[in-house]
């Protein structure tokens, strides 16, 4: 099993210690997100230059907040200076952030939506450096890129595409397009056997591919402490921001959890997502499905489920409304015990 | 004065070397664009090989990314040089936007007004817990449940704008907190419509002088052999006279002849052809590069700098291989370094 480490923000001092220590320690690459930052390709190519082995890659980039034009000559730009080790993580995002956040008119449906952008993505990066014209034409784009050459040659005429997802649908897309999934950090191991893999499964048989074409990784809020109340009331903060969105409700549903995560959004809707009581409501047992929180060896047992499970995960520290001090202190502990 | 180089270069590694280079010779900034690849990247690329150094980008496209992403990416940037950050943005062309990155243009004017008003609503608030709300006619934007866990490095970041025609200096006289200048800009059109459009701009925004930043991006060839030089020099008019939007330019100078005859040639060639710059004349090529002796250019720049702020230099050998093209590169740290 791979092990991956969220690079998260920093002064680019921070941010390169962070990625020599992984790398250092034997990881096999760092990922970095999209909600804080806008772009996450800025911090991976800030370490680009002071890294020589580990991947770089997007956990993940907004898919329908840039043009496909735009993320294609970007994910060249990071392969190109990276050397090669740059992994492209797309994601749709939800459609009230894409919409009411970045103000974006046309997330229509999210999975046909995705497999256009991927398809035309795929083509610049296969295409730029050629000077032929690029023409695609869908139900979401229509682009023609004429006259124009990108004057570098790719390092790789086609970059690994990971897409995250949540759900069925999307397991079904990544199986059938990508070569990789990223998981969301409220995949259980529950969800992960009973919905992730047979729809992946699904996707691999449409397109006639293999169980080993595609990486599945899982991204882990995992927090190491010893002041166990405060560790388990960052992890709850985790989780009731992540209850607050309807999108997910269906998973929230299959584990049982249905009526306390309506309540959770019906708060979210008359107080707003600041509200203390949205963690409160979080119970012992969601914490326990969602995050792994405990000493070093209660991490070290609970994370060892994933092993059957899935090819790689993703060590994150909890980001929602926490101060910088605090992630810093669990990513050291993190680093420290996921090290080789 | 304030000397600007350009970040652009041809491989990674002298990417890093060449930002070491300008900060040792005391360069105030960097600047990479955008039209092959992502300039915020570039930026974050050299962000952990300088210190004091300023890392712009000059320009990037602001319709191609909403304005959340480009307000994040820059307090990003700025976090991660602890603010030495320069966010200049522009418009860019409709054909470009449109058909290539297949996102809307509109009115530009119009548009790129809401665009940095988004962005900076979202760059001054996002550290904030309360909702951002925008609701015009390019964007609506209803921001709720959202804080960045971290406070920006500077409350205010400025934005500078980059603009080509006259309405786009007024607007950024108007909106923006500088301008970045195309390199197409004469000293006569610097002169003749720079300066009277932004003192219309600025006087419409109510900003003083003193309170913007004026980036001019000049074109720049140092050697002792004038015939060399024109020849390099020669390319650059006959690229320019190809972009329609630049004809006001050649207008400007009187050369809508020859500007024709440059148009002819690229549709007859289907595309760029020597021949092209054999219908560039030796003033068009110094009225578009400033070009010749250290000493000579050193007084164009200086005429230049009557009206700036600070100077973006760059050669105009982009089509040359790089070792042809270093002596010209390395002239301008020669003449404009410490």
């Amino acid at each position: 099993m791979k092990i991956y480490a969220g690079l998260g923000s920093g002064t680019a001092a921070q941010l390169i210690e962070r990625a020599k220590t992984a790398e250092s320690a034997g990881m096999d690459g760092v990922w970095a997100e999209q909600l804080n930052g806008g772009a996450p390709f800025v911090p991976l190519a800030t370490v680009a230059g002071h890294t020589s082995r580990i991947q770089l890659g997007t956990s993940i980039a907004l898919a329908f907040t840039r043009s496909p034009l735009e993320t294609a000559l970007t994910a060249l730009d990071m392969d190109y200076i990276s050397g090669g080790r740059f992994n492209l993580g797309l994601g749709s995002g939800v459609q009230r952030l894409v919409e009411m956040w970045h103000g974006v008119k046309n997330y229509g449906k999210a999975v046909p939506h995705l497999r256009q952008t991927v398809e035309l993505v795929r083509m610049i990066i296969k295409d730029a450096h050629t000077g032929k014209p690029i023409t695609y034409q869908s139900e979401y784009y229509d682009v023609k890129v004429v006259g124009w050459r990108r004057p570098i040659a790719p390092v790789r005429e086609r970059i690994p595409i990971y897409l995250a997802g949540v759900q069925g649908g999307m397991a079904r897309l990544a199986g059938e397009v990508a070569e990789g999934m990223l998981g969301h950090i409220i995949w259980s191991p529950y969800w992960i056997k009973e919905v992730i893999h047979p729809n992946v499964k699904i996707g691999l048989d449409r397109a006639g591919r293999k169980r080993s074409d595609i990486e599945l990784t899982v991204p882990l809020v995992v927090i190491i402490s010893k002041d166990r109340k405060a560790a388990r009331h960052d992890a709850a903060r985790e989780v009731g921001f992540f209850s607050t969105v309807r999108t997910y409700q269906p998973l929230f549903e299959a584990h049982g959890f249905g009526k306390l995560t309506t309540e959770i959004q019906q708060i979210f809707k008359t107080e707003g997502g600041h509200s203390p009581k949205i963690a409160q409501l979080v119970t012992d047992e969601m914490i326990d499905a969602f995050t792994v929180v405990g000493t070093v060896d209660e991490v070290r047992k609970k994370i060892a489920v994933f092993k059957d499970l899935v090819d790689g995960i993703m060590v994150e520290v909890p980001g929602f409304h926490m101060d910088s001090e605090k992630t810093n202190e669990y990513r050291t502990a993190l680093f420290e015990t996921f090290g080789r | 004065m304030k000397y600007a180089l350009r970040l652009d270069d041809k491989s990674m590694p002298h990417m890093i070397e060449r930002a070491k280079r300008a900060e040792a010779a005391g360069f105030e900034a960097l600047f990479a664009g955008e039209l092959a690849g992502t300039p915020y990247v570039n930026c974050a690329a050299v962000a952990g090989h300088t210190t004091t150094i300023k890392l712009g980008t000059g320009v990037a496209y602001a319709f191609v990314r909403s304005p959340m992403t480009t307000a994040l990416t820059a307090l990003d940037l700025d976090r991660l040089t602890d603010g030495r950050f320069i966010l200049g943005l522009s418009t860019s062309l409709p054909r470009l936007i449109e058909n290539w990155h297949n996102m809307p243009y509109g009115k530009p004017i119009p548009h790129i007004k809401e665009y940095l008003q988004v962005t900076r609503l979202i760059m001054e608030n996002a550290h904030k817990m309360r909702p951002i709300q925008f609701n015009g006619e390019y964007y609506k934007t209803n921001i709720v449940g959202y804080m960045r866990p971290w406070r920006p490095v500077r409350e205010k970041m400025p934005i500078l704008l980059g603009a080509v025609g006259p309405g786009m200096i007024k607007t950024a006289g108007e909106v923006a907190d500088g301008l970045i200048a195309h390199p197409v800009y004469t000293l006569k059109y610097i002169k003749e419509v720079m300066q009277p459009k932004l003192a219309e701009g600025m006087a419409k925004g109510g900003k003083e002088r003193k309170d913007f930043f004026v980036w001019l991006y000049v074109d720049v060839l140092i050697g002792n052999d004038k015939k060399t030089l024109l020849e390099i020099a020669r390319g650059t008019p006959a690229f320019y006279a190809t972009v329609r939007s630049y004809e006001p330019f050649f207008a400007l100078h009187g050369f809508q002849q020859q500007a024709q005859q440059i148009q002819q040639i690229f549709r007859e060639n289907k595309g760029f052809s020597p021949k092209m710059n054999a219908a560039v004349t030796d003033e068009m090529a110094e009225t578009f590069v400033a070009m010749g002796t250290a000493d000579e250019v050193r007084r164009k720049i200086a005429e230049y700098g009557q009206y700036a702020d600070g100077i973006i230099l760059q050669t105009p050998t982009q089509a040359m291989k790089r070792a042809d093209a270093l002596p010209y590169e390395n002239a301008l740290f020669d003449v404009f370094g410490k």
